[in-house]
Order: structure tokens, then C-alpha cells, then sequence
């Protein structure tokens, strides 16, 4: 038989098959009832869950995912005839359980779905200072992380631009190893510090800091741009310590400066703050006023300390330098820390009411302190020190130690602050909003994390021209194929259907919208506008887990 | 060979099934300037539950439409005027007719198979190559099936759950 010959053949025996095949129950396979069915909830956690379908199926994947977002295997998966049996575990936790299934028909068509049930009663939101053990983990790493960060940024590129523009040749030799030390640490914390805020704000546990997605999620949020800034500015840093050329190393080193400043500028509660065109601008002087200061520090400490230890001469010219430049630094300091406490706090108790002020209080403690010191050393100290060399060495080394310590106390109350939202954004309550754009349609969903209530979306659905588009349903499809979760269909209800006088047509509620685990989702929003018209829009977006 | 017959026979089933699982159409290429028998086959209900009507929008450059009557149905149509001016036969031009056509009042237990028939003229002045989707609306005793998803540019309908009946339209002949 030639080549061809055999194709026919094959062709042939293919179509009978395929014939064959036609003559069966040849239709999607569809859900016919579940038991417990979706959305129900039950007194007592179920032996076995039932989903029967309209012919006879069998199964592929079933997954089972637990109130806290973990997954839980099925003792047993059995399908006979159209119903497939689920057995599970004996101890199934009480609260909204998801169970996603794929199935298989006679005809090879694989359909799959997703249902929620509830046990003993839907999972209520944890209040919002309940966290559990495994963030404070994460927070705690998150908190080291920042202040690793903090220090390289002001005491690595602070000293570096102390080095390059204020110090003699010898201070500058003795610093270099601990700034690059400081410098170096900082550029490793600055991408841990990505992922860790990614996995902060999915609520994820410590371990997927190795997930992508932690990544991905740290960079979208504005906290990705700071990072890029520091990591940019820990490098102008680290290249200023090593240039031979000191114009070169002047040049990299008031960059990495400006640096410190901009990427501390461009995330946080103070750079957000309202107005954004004063509040950045200060927010960068004022770090960069820090960052001089800090700086400052450790090469002056260093250079003490052999002045007192060793005997080594005293660099008078560079502290002279140093005392003339800081007192218009220091006055810029406090005119920007003040308006940027003043726009943060709104009133006067928040100081103490709030943990936000309680964090600023015991910074704005810390500086008074560090002031002091630095009033003392310069008004007693460094004349003594400069008149009579080595005998006044020991007590000023001592005290630029004490200022060091402070500040380093500062930059760990400082990195705090990521933790406690100041008074003025306390009143927007963490909710999360996603906007999904199509060329006939958009929508903006909301999802609400109220406490002890169930999760609420609503969904504002707007034509191509950003103008109310009026719908006769709306319909939202959940899945995430990454974590083997089939599509969840939640059909939303037209806010205030039967109480306000304007019939809303664009506005539409989901009553209990939950996102079983973190991750990427893919998110559809299915308008119908008519009995024949439907707008379907689609894309993929990174959500938090809403339990 | 035996590779060619797996295949063969994988790509056969597929193409069987997928269309058999959704409301479709039986002849799904059609010359533009020529008449066209749809015939709408429903070969399931909702969720187990029998279908009790049937309506279908006459996409625009179908004209000149007829539904054959059904036994046991009610037929009823909705008439209104086209979006343009569409030639049929010689120099004659068809500015309204038939959109919409609807059979109600039947009972298609989910078992059971059964096809919905209307005539037309698929108007000389479409573009050959071009998709004519028949968005269907599925009424059962207990639920609805809305056939009438169309797909975006570039996503292949089967991605669809509810795809809308599609004709793909020949050069004339």
C-alpha cells in the first residue's frame, strides 16, 4: 500500500470512530445539582460532597480549599454513573470551603466549575488587628529588611557624599570598608524588600517569597519605584566610595544623594499625602537633609575614635567644614519634618491616640535627644577638641557613638511607619479595587473588607465612552488556572433594585465575594445588555486573599 | 500510521463534539448573494431541565426570512426595518423584514434532540469571508442558555462558554 494509500485508510477508520462517537450522549456534560449546594451552609462539616451531572461523567481534578486559603485533599474521588462522590477529611475546619471541579464526559470534553458551601457559617473577615502569627513573621522580616535598607541609604550614601565633598583624603581612606559594607547590605535589601512587600500585600505566608507572583505584586505597587530609586542610588553610592577621581567620586555621590531623596519620595504614606506637589518635594528635602546628616556621622565617629585610641591628629578642617554646612541642613530638617507632621496628623492627640502617632512621638522624642547631643558637641565638645586635641577626643567619640545609636533608633521607628497607616488614611478602610477595560465596555469593581461581615463587591459597568452603561445582568467569572481553580461564576444583583427612586442600571453588588487564595486571577465581567447582546471584558489581575 | 489514525480520529472527535455540545448550526458555510436553510439544532436543555422556547435574532444581511412552521411550537416573528438597504434579486432593494424569530409553547425534554428551521437570503452586498453570528436565547422550564457570546478578534470561539451560532459567509458563486 503506497503512503497515501495509508492516509485514506486512516482517514477512514478515523471518521468511523469519530461517527462512533457522535452517536453517544455527545453534549457538554452540565452540573445538575451539588449537595452541599453553592452558597449553602451546613450545621456540620459533610461526610462526602455530590455533584451529579446530567450524564455520566469522570472526574479529573478535584480541589478543596479551606477557609484559610489552604488546599485540602479528598480522601476519596469516585464517579459512577453521573454523580461524583467526594469523601472528605475528618476534620474540615468550620467556615466557606471552595471546591473546584473538572470533569470528563463520554465525548472527551472536559467542563469544569467552581462552588462554595460554609460550615457551621460563612467565613467572617478578621478584625483588622487580629493578624495572624505567620504575618507577623513578615512583618517583623519585612521591618528588619526596611531598616537594613534605611541604613545604607542614609548611612552609606549620607557618608559616601560626606567622604567625597567634606572629609581630608586620610577620614576618607578610614571610612571606605564600612560604607561599602553599609552600601552593599543595602543593595541586598532593597530587592528582599520588593518580594517582602509583595507578600505582604497578598497576605501570603513567609515561604512565597520564592512564588513570582510575591515579585511581580512587590513591583506594581509604587513601593517597586522606590526600590528601583534606592537600588540606583546605592549604586551612584558605592561607586563614589571606590572612584579614584574625586571629581568623579563628587559627582556619583551627590547623585546618590538625590537619590536617597527621590526614592524615599516615591512610595509612602507622606509622599500620598494631599497636597502630592508640596508633600513629595518636602519629603525629598527631607531626606536628603537626613541623608547629609546620617552620613555624617559615621566617618566622624570613625575619625574620633583613632583620634582618642590611637592619638592619630584630628581633621579640625573637615569638622569645621561639617559645622558650617550642618546649620542650614538642620533648619531645613526640622521646617519639612514639621510640615510633614502637621499634614499627617491633623490634630494635636493623634500623637498619642493613634499607633501612627505614637511612632512619630517617639521619633520626634529620639530627635530631641539627637539635637541635644548634636548642640553639645557643637557648642562644648568640638572647641575643646580642637584646642586641645587627643585629651577631648575620648568624650566627643563617645558622643558622636550616642548620636549614631540614635539615629539608627530613628531610621528602626522610621521603617515603623509601613506598619500603621497615619490618622488621615485610617478612614479608608483596606479595600481593593481593580478596573477592567474592553473596547465596547468597562467596569470598576470594588471589594469591600468590612469586619466580622462577609466580603461585598460592587460593580460599576460603563461603556467604551466612561458613561453608565445600562445592563440587564452581570455576571463576574473568577479563575486561576496557576492554582487549579476552575472559573466561580457570581451573578450580581442591581444595587438598590427596590429602594432608591433612580432604577440604577450600571451600578450591580455581589453580596459575598470571596478570593479563595492570592494570586493571579483572571477576571470576566459578562454584562448583557439585551437578550441578544452580550459584552464580555476579561483580564488578569493580581488579588489578595479574601477569606 | 497508527500516529495518523490517533490523531485522525482525536481531531474527528473533537470537531464533532464540540459542535454538538453547544446550539449550532447545521450548514455553517454559506455564498453571499444566495439563499441559505438555517437549521438551528439544539441538542441539549439546561442543566437537565426541557426547553420550552426558542428565539433567534435574524443577523443583519439575512433577509427575505421565513421560519418553517413547527409542530407543537408556536412560531411568531418580529418585523422592523434593516440598518441599510440590502439588494435581493435583480434591482429590487429590501429595506425590512423578519429579525427576530421565536417558538414557544413546546416542550424538548433535555434526552431528546431536535432542529429549528427558517429560510433566507444571504444579501449580495455582505463581505465574503466575513462571520454571521445568530445570537439564540435558550429558554428552559429552569434556566435560561444565552447563546450568544460573539468572539473578540483573534480568540477562537471554543474558549467561549455560550458561543453564538456562527456562518462563515463564501464569495458568490
Amino acid at each position: 500500500m503506497t503512503g497515501r494509500g495509508r492516509s485514506v485508510v486512516a482517514c477512514f477508520i478515523a471518521l468511523v470512530i469519530a461517527l462512533a462517537h457522535a452517536g453517544e450522549a455527545c453534549a457538554h456534560a452540565s452540573l445538575v445539582k451539588a449537595s452541599p449546594a453553592d452558597g449553602a451552609v451546613v450545621p456540620v462539616a459533610p461526610q462526602a460532597l455530590n455533584l451529579t451531572f446530567n450524564e455520566p461523567v469522570s472526574p479529573l481534578v478535584i480541589r478543596l480549599i479551606g477557609p484559610d486559603g489552604a488546599s485540602i485533599a479528598p480522601r476519596t474521588v469516585v464517579g459512577e454513573n453521573n454523580t461524583v462522590t467526594v469523601t472528605t477529611p475528618a476534620n474540615l475546619q468550620r467556615g466557606t470551603h471552595l471546591l473546584s471541579w473538572r470533569v470528563i464526559s463520554a465525548d472527551g470534553h472536559p467542563v469544569g466549575g467552581s462552588l462554595m458551601f460554609s460550615i457551621g457559617a460563612p467565613s467572617a473577615q478578621p478584625a483588622a488587628n487580629a493578624d495572624s502569627r505567620a504575618e507577623h513573621g513578615v512583618r517583623a522580616v519585612l521591618w528588619a529588611v526596611k531598616v537594613v535598607l534605611y541604613v545604607g541609604l542614609f548611612a552609606g550614601i549620607g557618608g559616601a557624599f560626606f567622604c567625597a565633598w567634606i572629609a581630608e583624603p586620610v577620614s576618607r581612606r578610614r571610612s571606605e570598608p564600612w560604607l561599602l559594607m553599609l552600601l552593599t547590605a543595602g543593595l541586598i535589601a532593597a530587592p528582599a524588600s520588593v518580594a517582602l512587600q509583595g507578600v505582604d500585600a497578598l497576605d501570603l505566608p513567609l515561604s512565597a517569597l520564592a512564588h513570582k507572583v510575591s515579585w511581580e505584586t512587590g513591583l506594581e505597587t509604587s513601593y517597586g519605584l522606590t526600590a528601583i530609586a534606592a537600588a540606583f542610588a546605592l549604586f551612584a553610592g558605592l561607586f563614589a566610595c571606590v572612584a579614584e577621581s574625586l571629581r568623579l567620586a563628587r559627582g556619583l555621590a551627590l547623585l546618590g544623594l538625590l537619590g536617597v531623596g527621590l526614592a524615599l519620595s516615591l512610595s509612602g504614606h507622606a509622599s500620598t499625602a494631599q497636597p502630592q506637589l508640596v508633600s513629595r518635594p518636602t519629603l525629598f528635602l527631607h531626606a536628603v537633609c537626613v541623608a547629609f546628616w546620617i552620613g555624617a556621622l559615621l566617618p566622624l565617629a570613625l575619625g574620633a575614635r583613632d583620634a582618642a585610641v590611637r592619638a592619630a591628629p584630628p581633621a579640625i578642617s573637615e569638622l569645621r567644614r561639617f559645622s558650617n554646612a550642618i546649620v542650614p541642613v538642620v533648619v531645613l530638617l526640622l521646617l519639612t519634618g514639621l510640615w510633614l507632621a502637621f499634614v499627617q496628623l491633623d490634630r494635636i492627640e493623634a500623637l498619642w491616640t493613634t499607633n501612627y502617632g505614637q511612632v512619630l512621638a517617639g521619633k520626634l522624642a529620639a530627635v530631641i535627644v539627637l539635637f541635644a547631643l548634636a548642640a553639645a558637641n557643637r557648642c562644648w565638645l568640638v572647641p575643646k577638641f580642637e584646642s586641645s586635641g587627643g585629651a577631648a577626643a575620648r568624650p566627643f567619640a563617645i558622643s558622636i557613638a550616642f548620636e549614631l545609636v540614635i539615629a539608627l533608633v530613628i531610621l528602626g521607628l522610621v521603617a515603623l511607619w509601613r506598619f500603621t497607616p497615619p490618622p488621615r488614611a485610617l478612614a479608608a478602610d483596606a479595600s481593593i479595587s481593580v478596573h477592567i477595560h474592553g473596547e465596547k465596555a468597562m467596569a470598576e469593581i470594588e471589594i469591600e473588607r468590612a469586619k466580622q461581615r462577609s466580603p461585598q463587591a460592587s460593580v460599576l459597568v460603563l461603556d467604551g465612552a466612561f458613561q453608565p452603561l445600562a445592563a440587564k445582568e452581570v455576571t463576574l467569572v473568577l479563575a486561576n488556572p496557576a492554582a487549579g481553580i476552575e472559573p466561580i461564576r457570581m451573578n450580581a444583583t442591581r444595587a438598590g433594585a427596590n429602594g432608591g427612586a433612580e432604577a440604577n442600571t450600571s451600578t450591580w453588588r455581589i453580596g459575598d465575594l470571596r478570593i479563595p487564595v492570592a494570586g493571579r486571577w483572571n477576571l470576566r465581567v459578562e454584562i448583557l445588555i439585551s437578550d441578544f447582546e452580550k459584552r464580555i471584558i476579561e483580564d488578569t489581575v493580581t488579588l489578595p486573599r479574601v477569606p | 500510521m497508527f500516529r495518523e489514525l490517533v490523531l485522525g480520529a482525536a481531531g474527528a472527535v473533537v470537531a464533532v463534539c464540540t459542535a454538538s455540545a453547544h446550539v449550532t448550526l447545521e450548514t455553517r458555510e454559506a455564498a453571499i448573494g444566495a439563499p441559505y436553510k438555517a437549521v438551528l439544532r439544539v441538542p441539549h436543555g439546561c442543566e437537565g431541565a426541557a426547553t420550552i422556547a426558542l428565539r433567534v435574532r435574524v443577523p443583519d444581511g439575512m433577509i427575505a426570512v421565513k421560519p418553517m412552521p413547527k409542530p407543537g411550537w408556536k412560531v411568531d416573528t418580529v418585523s422592523g426595518k434593516y440598518p441599510q438597504a440590502y439588494s435581493h434579486f435583480r434591482n429590487a432593494k429590501l429595506t425590512e423584514g423578519v429579525t427576530e424569530i421565536s417558538f414557544t409553547g413546546g416542550n424538548l425534554p433535555d434526552a431528546f434532540y431536535d432542529e429549528f428551521v427558517f429560510t433566507g437570503f444571504i444579501a449580495g452586498d455582505l463581505e465574503a469571508g466575513k462571520l454571521l453570528y445568530f445570537p439564540v436565547v435558550q429558554e428552559c422550564e429552569k434556566g435560561v442558555h444565552r447563546w450568544i457570546e460573539i468572539p473578540a478578534a483573534g480568540k477562537p470561539a471554543s474558549e467561549y462558554p455560550e458561543p453564538a451560532p456562527a456562518l462563515k459567509l463564501l464569495p458568490k458563486m
